[in-house]
């Protein structure tokens, strides 16, 4: 056969006990009985003993075949081993394709989507980037943390988002600030509310802010120019979010509100909640509400109906977070409850925080939480276990958390806005964000 | 109308057409030249093998046909796992090291993508876990490094561990 210039044979005396071998591997793996059991084929134990062929597979395959081998390991740990086999194995094991797959396959749904496009066709050290992006995920487990501060609102600041070059944060001081990242510099005041700037969402397009002048405010995002005033709650914005074409806001009148963006109109009043709507969050054509009345309610956006109630906390809701599976809820009864947003059942209550959980994000790793305890606390998603608890930085009430794969950005009533660095020693952090 | 496929060692073996088109190799050929009746000499495969892979097209002719242009690239391809083989599948690539090789070379020349990552996989799974002197073993590998290769190996190891 053509072939028979490539193949190696074990000769006998080589060979160690089956069992010796088959001691040492995994067990879920299907293959392991059968592949010391294979047997020669009848023109091959001219010796009259019985051999086992041993093939170098990532030898004698052509090469791109041999990368596809390599390439359906998917494990790091193997292709290390692999890496270590040989002169040939190694050039296998450290082949650009094979460790472009290995980093999608670990930290692929753990990257902003824009993030992914442009990596897809990025030219990186794929094994490289992988070892600095473990490296960031050692520093958040091992809670290698730095704290930086940014200051110059004269008083609490209610509400901030970042994106990767800036902060944009609103304040009791009635302004919404902007602050460049790197230097931590604010860059740009807005003044337009008169009262405390209690919530804002921005993106390319718009900026919205919610205040407790009762309105909403929709600035430009590139001129900072005010667009219009929504105008029609009756006691404070507490929480304000948008998409498409909508706003939806919540309110202490109890109340929450959708409105078109492009002409200010209020499509719709959703009436249900007993208490002030301290809350909202936005997926797809669903708001999740959390209100001082102890309920969570589920709305569809486009027919206005309350599709779901979800009891259990003992005391009024202040933040509730929704990805259209699980929803996450924070109580002034200290604890956070994770919900099966399709069933309304609860999955896990997570306790801690000593006082009201005031603000809280979510992946499906993480649970990042602040809390009036001055502290802000960060769970495993799935197990619900405390990972570590941020305090010293603020001195009084957190009143805003958000998170990315390298930091933790909080807002209190001190005034300061920490930002929690995890990226201590790790390069590349563009990559990750 | 039924394809004769002839081996490198002059076997014959006549088969449906849908069988065969699991095949890009074939499916094209027969899409370009039309069917002549003639048998198709696929001088890089033998006889034995090409039963088995016969016997693989035979079963998954009702699958549907990928799309030939789909480009897999590493993100989207990077979801499957080297464990899920369906259970016909894995009975059937339950084979000696030696067909194994040859019906991932037969796979490839034939193009039928299916069979090559199952075959791969196959492969995959055998060093799946292993250590680099369990791999050797299990291959029959000679360690070809150096002292001093070796010993660069293992600080990058190192350095790997300590990030």
């Amino acid at each position: 056969m053509f072939l028979r210039g490539w193949l190696r044979k074990g000769g006998p005396a080589e060979l160690p006990p089956l069992s010796k071998l088959d001691g040492e591997v995994a067990k879920d793996d299907p293959m392991d009985a059968e592949v010391d059991e294979r047997r020669l084929s009848a023109t091959d134990s001219a010796f009259g003993v019985e051999e086992i062929i041993r093939i170098d597979f990532l030898t004698a395959l052509p090469y791109e075949l041999a990368v596809n081998v390599v390439m359906e390991v998917n494990d790091f740990y193997t292709v290390e081993s692999i890496a270590m086999v040989s002169k040939r194995w190694r050039k296998l094991a450290t082949d650009k394709e094979v460790w472009k797959k290995l980093y999608f396959g670990q930290w692929g749904s753990r990257t902003p989507e824009s993030t992914l496009k442009k990596l897809r066709h990025a030219n990186r050290d794929w094994k490289r980037l992988h070892f600095q992006r473990q490296l960031l995920e050692r520093n958040w487990s091992k809670g290698i943390v730095t704290a930086k501060y940014l200051s110059g609102h004269h008083d609490a600041v209610y509400c901030i988002q970042f994106d990767h070059n800036q902060i944009i944060s609103g304040s009791r001081d009635r302004t919404i600030k902007f602050w460049d990242l790197e230097s931590r510099k604010c860059t740009q005041t807005l003044e337009g509310h008169k009262g405390s700037v209690l919530c804002l969402q921005y993106d390319l397009r718009y900026i919205v802010t919610g205040s407790s002048d009762t309105t909403i405010i929709i600035w430009d995002y590139e001129t900072k120019k005010k667009l219009r005033t929504l105008e029609g709650h009756t006691a404070p914005v507490l929480d304000v979010r948008f998409k498409d074409n909508i706003v939806v806001s919540c309110s202490k009148d109890c109340t929450i509100k959708i409105w078109d963006i492009s002409n200010g109109r209020l499509r719709r009043t959703l009436q249900g909640h007993h208490a002030a709507v301290n809350a909202i969050h936005l997926h797809q054509n669903y708001v999740a509400s959390a209100s001082g009345d102890c309920i969570i309610k589920l709305w569809d956006i486009d027919t206005g109906r309350c599709i779901r109630d979800f009891a259990g906390h003992a005391r009024g809701l202040a933040c509730v977070q929704f990805d259209g599976e699980y929803l996450v809820s924070g109580s002034n009864d200290k604890t956070i409850r994770i919900w099966n947003a399709r069933t309304g059942e609860c999955l896990r209550t997570l306790t801690g925080h000593e006082d009201l959980v005031r603000t809280l994000c979510f992946d499906r790793r993480r649970i990042v939480s602040g809390s009036y305890d001055q502290t802000i606390k960060v769970w495993d998603f799935r197990t619900g276990d405390p990972l570590m608890t941020l305090k010293g930085a603020h001195s009084s009430w957190v009143f805003h958390v958000q998170m990315d794969a390298a930091k933790i950005i909080s807002a209190s009533q001190d005034k300061k806005i920490v930002i929690w660095d995890f990226t201590n020693k790790v390069e590349n952090v563009m990559d990750f964000i | 109308m039924p394809v004769v496929l002839q081996a490198s060692d002059n076997q014959q073996f006549t088969i449906e057409k849908a069988v065969a088109e699991r095949s890009m190799l074939l499916k094209n050929m027969l899409e370009d030249v039309g069917e002549a009746g003639e048998p198709i000499p696929l001088p890089n495969v033998a006889g034995s093998i090409l039963k088995k892979v016969i016997e693989y097209c035979e079963h998954h002719k009702e699958d549907p046909v990928p799309s030939a242009e789909e480009d897999k690239d590493a993100f989207e391809s990077s979801r499957r796992k080297a464990d899920d083989i369906d259970e016909w599948d894995a009975q059937f690539i339950k084979v000696g090291n030696e067909e194994l090789f040859e019906i991932i070379l037969a796979a490839n020349y034939l193009d039928i993508k299916p069979l090559l990552d199952l075959g791969c996989k196959t492969v995959a799974n055998m060093i799946k876990g292993k250590t680099p002197e369990q791999i050797r073993e299990m291959f029959n590998i000679e360690n070809d490094f150096t002292p001093e290769e070796e010993d660069q190996i293992r600080r990058e190891n190192e350095w790997a561990a300590d990030a």
